[in-house]
């Protein structure tokens, strides 16, 4: 077969599943939001046919004028809409192709509808979703998510963050449609996902390749579009959403060494960004008496010692306020904290504390930090590795570092609203179960 | 003798300790029952290696490993498993020899490009491993900047290993470690003007980037070209100043600022234009 043979038949057979398959085609998972900025959006989403990728979108729900599209024909599909105005909300659909050339075809699924992040800098009051190791797939995850959905209210979700484990047991495409997808439809679609990777995740994922099922669901930034200095990797990665820089660790399957190509990015990032709020996140907590122990030099290949020996002191002198982890799955906060890079045992409350008390207003009074960016002024570390299970059985829960140490699923809040973060851990129950106020002044 | 290497692999297994991966330990706890049951199945043994080889367990993994290319000399994905515990175990030959025989069947498996580059690499044949890196990054949708930088550190003409790093730029976009890597490569081998160029692709995604002005100012001091470097070192100064209050206030601004001080002091007077 000559070349243009071949093109023509591949002519014909794009033309063929274009206008054939659409009329039964329907929508396997999504549409989901990725890589927010200011002014673009990535929405991915899986049709059970080949169609071509097409987003109808426009700030008014009646009239979805703007189309944005991808080449080709997919079942896979990822359409980046841009020049979109920050702060801005949108609605969009997936559109199919209509009959004729320049006819628009019927829509699959819903109207949606999302709000572009605001410009990078000035304060927006934000909510944050935190989740860590949800990916159970049972009636506890649902009780977390339906929990989270009547705490919230009205209140939109401006992102959610996935701190690992996302899908069990071995996250397989399979365990990330139920974990992930049929259980967070409402959220994917409507607010940007940011997620980590876990171990159970890396269990069909490889960073360095940059390839398996995690690295093929997820755009994440690698060139800094979303803020921050490009990481070129999905691995580990960092983005602003107005006052707050994230900041997106791989603590299992990239290189954890000083002198790694994820350590050198991160100095650069934390040296770089502007913004007033630093968070970071990543799967293997720093500190943790829960179902692992981050005393224990076996324990998950030591990852917890490198996570706290090797990278928390960059983030603690970089200025971080918040660091968020998983993998042990129970809740523990600490106090706010800075300089401890040993074992428990090495925990000493006078020099590691920085300010006592349980950060809240109607307790021990709220944590204050100095507003202009100073190493080492303290980070509250908090382990939440529990929004898809807890520990069936008893565990130590003494780790001295922590303030609150909770065996019992659940998931946490941020909300921060200029120089204030507010935290809040809410268990499966619907209970307010922790939460502390950091200001900076 | 079989029923007692697994029963001192899973003894082992008890005693790396049942809080280090609890999961991990229940899966080779029961991995290793069904082997006691029925030991001539090397699916199970393949399956206890591959839980050991995520833990780092060289040593049980290899075993496993052995006993299961006994029982079935071709099994899938035997070789390439192989490859990466001898690598991790410095045996660098024999796992090249592994990799090398995963791609006599598979040549484009690109994880068997990367180990039989990395065992090249400890074997000190540089060339062999630019070739097997080439490969797999030539494979790879989305190879990640390590493994360009794993290449770039090979022994090869600077040119080479910074064709390499412009490579990975253009295919994954301006990450910062292989511009740093490209900047270092190119003041190593002299060639000020290029390593200038670099540094302005880094000043260029830095939204403080007055820590980079003046690494730009001592690098034009180091070439002699004094007017020039003032002029970064004054661009460095001016970039701070537009810092909003919160973070110009802050103590590795003040930091950064002596710093520029002290080099604008010492200047040499510059050269007559």
């Amino acid at each position: 077969m000559t070349l243009i043979t071949r093109a023509l038949c591949l002519l014909l057979s794009s033309f063929l599943a274009g206008s054939a398959l659409h009329g039964a085609t329907s929508l396997v998972r999504g549409p989901y939001l990725q890589s927010a900025t200011p002014t673009s959006m990535v929405i991915r989403w899986r049709t059970d046919a080949t169609e071509p990728s097409q987003i109808r979108f426009g700030t008014e729900k009646d009239n979805l004028a703007r189309t944005a599209s991808s080449a080709g024909i997919h079942s896979e599909h990822v359409v980046q809409l841009s020049n979109l105005t920050p702060g801005t909300r949108y609605f969009y659909a997936i559109g199919l192709p209509g009959k004729g050339a320049n006819q628009a075809g019927p829509l699959l699924g819903p109207i949606s509808s999302f709000v572009t992040p605001p410009l990078a800098g000035p304060a927006k009051a934000t909510r944050i979703w935190v989740l860590g190791d949800p990916g159970t797939k049972d009636e506890v995850q649902m009780a977390v998510r339906d929990v989270y959905t009547r705490f919230t209210g009205s209140r939109p979700t401006d992102l959610w963050l996935m701190l690992g484990d996302n899908a069990y047991p071995d996250g397989t495409d399979a365990d990330y449609q139920k974990a992930v997808f049929d259980m967070y439809p409402d959220y994917l679609r409507s607010a940007p996902l940011w997620p980590a990777l876990g171990n159970h995740d890396a269990r069909h994922a490889s960073s360095i390749t940059q390839s398996g099922v995690y690295y093929s669901i997820f755009t994440l930034p690698t060139r800094g579009q979303a803020g921050g200095v490009a990481s070129g990797t999905e691995a580990y990665y960092s983005f602003d959403y107005a006052n707050i820089h994230f900041v997106c660790l791989d603590s299992h399957d990239s290189d954890r060494s000083r002198s790694g190509a994820m350590m050198q990015w991160l100095l650069a990032d934390l040296s770089s960004t502007q913004r007033e709020w630093i968070i970071a996140f990543f799967h293997h907590p720093t500190y943790t008496k829960g179902t692992h122990d981050s005393d224990s030099d076996k324990d998950s290949d030591g990852r917890m010692n490198d996570m706290r020996a090797i990278f928390l002191p960059v983030l603690e002198d970089a200025g971080v306020d918040l660091v968020l982890t998983g993998h042990s799955h129970v809740y523990e906060r600490s106090w706010l904290l800075d300089g401890h890079y040993g074992k428990s045992q090495t925990f000493d409350a006078s020099r590691h504390v920085k300010q006592p008390g349980d950060g809240r207003e109607t307790g021990g009074g709220v944590y204050r930090k100095p507003r202009k960016r100073t190493a080492n002024a303290g980070e509250v570390s908090v382990v939440t590795g529990n929004a898809g299970h807890a520990s069936s059985k008893p565990v130590p829960l003494n780790h001295p570092a922590m303030v609150v140490s909770l065996n019992e699923p659940g998931s946490s809040v941020v909300d921060v609203d200029g120089f204030r973060l507010d935290f809040t851990f809410l268990n499966d129950k619907g209970e307010k179960r922790d939460w502390f106020t950091l200001i900076k002044e | 003798m079989r029923r007692l290497t697994a029963l001192l692999v899973s003894l082992s297994a008890l005693a790396a300790g049942l809080l280090a991966h609890p999961e991990s330990e229940v899966a080779i706890a029961e991995l290793s029952r069904l082997i006691e049951r029925t030991p001539l199945q090397p699916s199970l043994w393949f399956a206890r290696s591959a839980r050991y080889l995520e833990h780092g367990r060289w040593l049980e993994a290899e075993a496993d490993l052995v006993e299961t290319e006994r029982l079935s000399p071709g099994f899938p994905g035997l070789n390439l498993a192989f490859a990466q515990v001898l690598l991790e175990r410095g045996r660098y030959a024999s796992a090249r020899e592994r990799a090398l025989l995963v791609l006599s069947q598979e040549s484009e498996n690109a994880a068997a490009h990367l180990l039989s580059a990395r065992a090249s690499a400890k074997l000190g044949d540089a060339k062999a491993a630019a070739m097997g890196f080439s490969r797999a990054i030539a494979l790879l949708a989305e190879p990640a900047p390590e493994l360009f930088l794993e290449r770039a550190n090979l022994n090869l003409p600077v040119k080479v290993r910074l064709e390499g790093l412009e490579e990975g730029l253009s295919r994954i976009g301006p990450a910062h470690v292989l511009l740093v890597r490209a900047l270092d490569l190119e003041l190593s081998a002299g060639r000020i003007d290029d390593a200038l160029r670099r540094i302005d692709r880094i000043v260029a995604q830095s939204e403080r980037n007055a820590t980079w002005l003046k690494r730009r100012g001592d690098i034009l001091v180091t070439a002699g070209r004094i007017r020039e470097a003032r002029t970064a070192y004054e661009q460095a100064k001016a970039s701070l100043a537009v810092l909003p209050d919160w973070l110009k206030q802050s103590p590795e601004t003040t930091l950064c600022l002596n710093d520029l001080a002290q080099a604008l002091n010492q200047l040499p007077p510059a050269p007559p234009p």
